[in-house]
């Protein structure tokens, strides 16, 4: 296994970081897409969040790294038969939904092998089985097929995954957060999958020197000696996993006082957006934010900082409106939370 | 070994010439030492001795042989998927390998790279990111090594260049058409060079007065991403090792310059001092002057290096790469804008296909059914029990494969007529008169056309995008007339139906007949000058989404108001008195 760049090796790309691990705290946000120029370091920061994540437990066994404490119908069908599961702690999945894949890969289809072999119909599960309570990453999500976006686009609204072929008719748990990343240049995102991401954000390279000479002269040392490299900031990295999960903890508590919910409210109305959506997942991320911070209670600077990610993929387009979806979404920022 | 004072030489053809082979012959050397991690070359040239010379150099450097991997390799021999047949023998599924993991560690020539299609950019790029490749294809899951090094031959001419997404990821350029074969040689380096470096490259740390440097020439070059700078610091270390002179001798950097970062320069230094920034962006133009305000290197040092970097260029190289700095330029300008995702959709694009269902229409795919099918025959045979010996072949709804067609894009030609009381509707008569015209042409194209019309305070869509044309000439023939021109409510139906015409993956194209006088606001009012800047912003708006399209100024004298609606919807202006049935049927064919 190659040793992936660390997270907090990344220079620059504040941004990105903190939507990442807004994500990794709360996965009910609904993920982060990041779009972004070439060269920007978008695959490289997404790959580095998966060492970051905490542990969890899970049932021992179960492909689709069921919860043992879950309730009975949030399990998969094999657990929920299985009484008193034997849990064991895993890595929290990051799995990757590679260009190419085909559909029967990514939800799952009949085992060949037990077919042939002993003529029994079990189900090999897919890309979204095993995505189960992680991470979903697509790299290039702007150019993969649309029969693959139709397929995913049910599960991850619902959060299950229905496979219906081959006489097979399987229901299992598929609740993933969606991170996506892709260069706008090459292909526009469907409206439909755009929607699933909780947050979104547009990267640019650093323009500064010194800033781009310290990406270079890490990188540099980072390729000639990876292991070594990596060590350096072990330390680093452990400190922001242990805040990460420590969150992940107590985010469930963290309050929203009155005024945080009306402001949340006040901003979407005033950009016009379509549905609750909005309103949920800027109120989600403002907590999370909160519980990174470790305060006990989200406040109206929380909210001020996630709001261009949650927002500004969930505006209509106003022909009439030359201006970009981001300075429409400042500018209301500004003037309700001033 | 290159005699350092022969790079800075004043330019003839010849000298000119053999620069370009200098530069060529180290380009090999870098990728030779780099391999993979340079990504590879990008050789513009047309195929010729020249450039056959060069890849049996390369192959003669590294002491390895090139594979040559067509542009058009699908999807499922690049990545590989399941092998039918050893599957069905071995009674499991087994991976067949693909192209890209089979070249690992391999220098792989594509040929005509420019042809490259954009739905297969993105599994080389992958090969090119990680060095490894994930497949989840056909029931199965492996991550692969693939770590390549590409060798694009871009043979293309004008505009035609590969996906740039691969440019990006391809360190070194080369141009190879201006060398004559009587001018090459093999002798500036030899296998022996090439492993001495190999060994000394990876103890050298990369020296931070050179990463300052590189940045500040990358800076004023205009080349923001950090991969290509990455690059410039493997390449320039690379060379000064091969060169055996230091990182930041003036011969090194100069290489670098023209190697790795003229080829995705987006401006020169000279054009920013002393010109006044660019006017034309006025969208974002807060945002750009701010970081160009502060600049980011002393331009006088980068400027110098750059002009030393490309005295030995031959004119057409250099012509060459000016033109690309600024299509790219114009590229990020527009970045974001919603307009350019159907271009190539155009070409008939190579689609594979997919599972379907007959009974929607699609058309089966029998040979790919079979195959889904194979490996589930005697599994089935078995779970068959309705005891009908004679059956054949065991073939499941979920086995059925369609094909997928990517019908030549339709495009809709949107008409928006001026029925306003103004004195556009009292050359109605010839307005309708070039819109049969223009129908008639449609027609003949295949293009479906939509109307809409305004007058009073509002704008109507009165015939949705239809092929039928009779249904266009008879609404046409009944339009009524009369009241004022609210122009921005138009323009804003226009733009709204243009756009869902573009999501449903049509291109849209528009004709307005006018006389320009918009005197209704959008909420209504009445107000000459209202309705002037609405219908100026409304068209601004359209002009940013790239529709293209005809302004037919139906006024009785010919005004600048109807011209300036022209500029500001970036569209062809057509006066009707001089517009002849010709010269409307030229525009319009060349919107269609």
């Amino acid at each position: 296994m190659t040793v992936a760049y660390p997270f907090t090796a990344i220079v620059g790309q504040d941004d990105m970081k903190l939507a990442l691990a807004i994500a990794a705290v709360d996965p009910g946000i609904g993920g982060v897409l990041v779009f972004g120029e070439r060269g920007t370091g978008k695959s490289t920061t997404i790959r580095a969040l998966a060492q970051l994540l905490p542990k969890i437990s899970a049932v021992k066994g179960c492909p689709y790294n069921c919860d043992p404490e879950a309730s009975q119908k949030n399990l998969c069908p094999s657990c929920q038969k299985n009484s008193g599961p034997k849990a064991h702690k895993i890595a929290i999945p990051v799995v990757d939904l590679p260009l190419g894949a085909t559909e029967d890969r990514v939800l799952g289809a009949l085992d060949i092998e037990k077919a042939i072999h002993s003529g029994e119909k079990a189900f090999q599960p897919g890309l979204l089985a095993a995505a189960n309570r992680g991470f979903l990453y697509i790299d290039e999500v702007n150019l993969l097929e649309d029969h693959i976006v139709d397929a995913l686009l049910d599960v991850a609204a619902s959060g299950i995954n229905v496979v219906e072929r081959e006489g097979l008719s399987i229901r299992h748990p598929a609740r993933f957060v969606l991170v996506g990343s892709g260069n706008p240049e090459e292909g526009e995102l469907r409206p439909q999958l755009l929607d699933r991401f909780g947050l979104s954000l547009d990267v640019r390279t650093p323009r500064d020197i010194p800033t781009r000479v310290e990406i270079i002269k890490l990188r540099d040392a980072f390729d000639l000696d990876p292991e070594g490299f990596s060590k350096r900031f072990s330390r680093k990295e452990g400190a922001l996993r242990r805040k990460i999960d420590a969150a992940r903890e107590v985010v469930e508590s963290v309050d929203v006082p009155a005024e945080v919910l009306e402001k949340a409210a006040e901003l979407c109305l005033a950009l016009g957006t379509d549905g609750l959506r909005g309103e949920l997942t800027l109120i989600r991320s403002a907590r999370a934010l909160a519980a990174l911070e470790s305060s006990d209670a989200a406040n109206m600077n929380h909210l001020k900082q996630v709001a261009l990610f949650v927002l500004r993929h969930r505006l209509r387009r106003d022909p009439m409106d030359e201006s970009s979806a981001d300075a429409r979404v400042e500018r209301t920022i500004a003037t309700v939370l001033p | 070994m290159l005699a350092s004072s022969e790079l800075s030489q004043p330019s003839s053809p010849e000298l000119e010439a053999s620069s370009l082979w200098r530069d060529a012959q180290l380009a090999a050397a870098v990728i030779a030492v780099t391999g993979y991690q340079c990504g590879g070359v990008r050789v513009s040239a047309q195929p010729g001795p020249v450039r056959d010379f060069w890849v049996a150099m390369l192959e003669d450097l590294q002491q390895a042989p090139t594979r040559k991997i067509p542009p058009s390799t699908a999807t499922d021999r690049l990545l590989g998927g399941m092998d039918i047949t050893e599957s069905m023998r071995l009674g499991k599924p087994v991976l067949a390998t693909g192209v890209l993991s089979e070249c690992h560690q391999r220098t792989v020539v594509m040929p005509m790279a420019e042809r490259l299609p954009k739905e297969y950019s993105g599994h080389w790029c992958a090969a090119l990111d990680f060095g490894k490749i994930n497949v989840a294809r056909d029931v199965l899951t492996s991550t692969t090594n693939a770590a390549i090094t590409l060798i694009a031959l871009d043979e293309g001419i004008d505009e035609e260049a590969p996906p740039a997404a691969l440019l990006e990821r391809l360190a070194l350029n080369i141009h190879l058409d201006p060398i004559s074969i009587h001018g090459v040689d093999d002798t500036a380096f030899s296998p022996s060079d090439i492993v001495r470096v190999r060994n000394q490259i990876s103890l050298h740390p990369a020296n931070d007065a050179t990463i300052k440097l590189l940045a500040e020439l990358a800076a004023s070059l205009g080349v923001h991403s950090t991969r290509s700078l990455l690059f410039s610091v493997t390449v320039c270390r690379a060379i000064a090792l091969l060169l055996e002179l230091p990182e930041t001798h003036e011969d090194v950097i100069a290489s670098v310059i023209r190697l790795v970062l003229l080829p995705r320069a987006t401006q020169l230094p000279q054009q920013e001092a002393p010109e006044p920034p660019m006017e034309e962006q006025q969208p974002e133009t807060t945002e750009e002057n701010e970081s160009k305000a502060q600049p980011t290197a002393p331009p006088g040092d980068t400027e110098e290096m750059v002009q030393a970097a490309t005295a030995t260029l031959p004119p057409e190289v250099l012509t060459m790469l000016l033109s690309r700095a600024e299509r790219s330029r114009q590229r990020q300008n527009k970045a974001g804008s919603a307009g350019h995702l159907s271009q190539d959709k155009q070409r008939g694009r190579p689609v594979g296909v997919r599972r379907g269902d007959i009974k929607r229409g699609h058309r089966v795919d029998i040979p790919a059914t079979l195959r889904t099918a194979a490996p589930f025959q005697s599994a089935r045979a078995r779970w068959d029990n309705s005891n009908n010996s004679k059956r054949g072949l065991y073939i499941e709804p979920a086995d059925i494969r369609v094909k997928r067609f990517e019908q030549r894009k339709s495009s809709v030609m949107i008409f928006v007529v001026d029925a306003s009381g103004s004195s556009a509707y009292q050359r109605m008569a010839e307005a309708k008169g070039a819109i049969e015209l223009i129908l008639a042409d449609c027609y003949s194209h295949r293009t479906e056309v939509a109307l809409i019309a305004f007058k009073g305070e509002s704008a109507e869509l009165l015939l949705p995008p239809t092929r039928s044309l009779v249904r266009a000439k008879r609404t046409l023939a009944q339009l009524p007339g009369g009241g004022g021109t609210p122009m921005g409510a138009a323009l804003q139906a226009m733009h709204e139906l243009a756009m869902s015409v573009a999501a449903s993956g049509a291109t849209p194209s528009f004709i307005l007949l006018t006389d320009g006088a918009a005197n209704v606001a959008r909420d209504g009012t009445k107000s000459r000058s209202a309705g002037t800047e609405d219908a100026i912003n409304a068209a601004k708006a359209v002009a940013g989404a790239d529709y293209r399209g005809i302004l037919i100024d139906t006024a009785i004298r010919p005004s600048s108001r109807a011209n300036d609606l022209a500029t500001a919807l970036d569209a062809v202006y057509l006066p009707l008195p001089n517009a002849s049935a010709e010269s409307i049927n030229d525009s319009v064919r060349a919107l269609n």
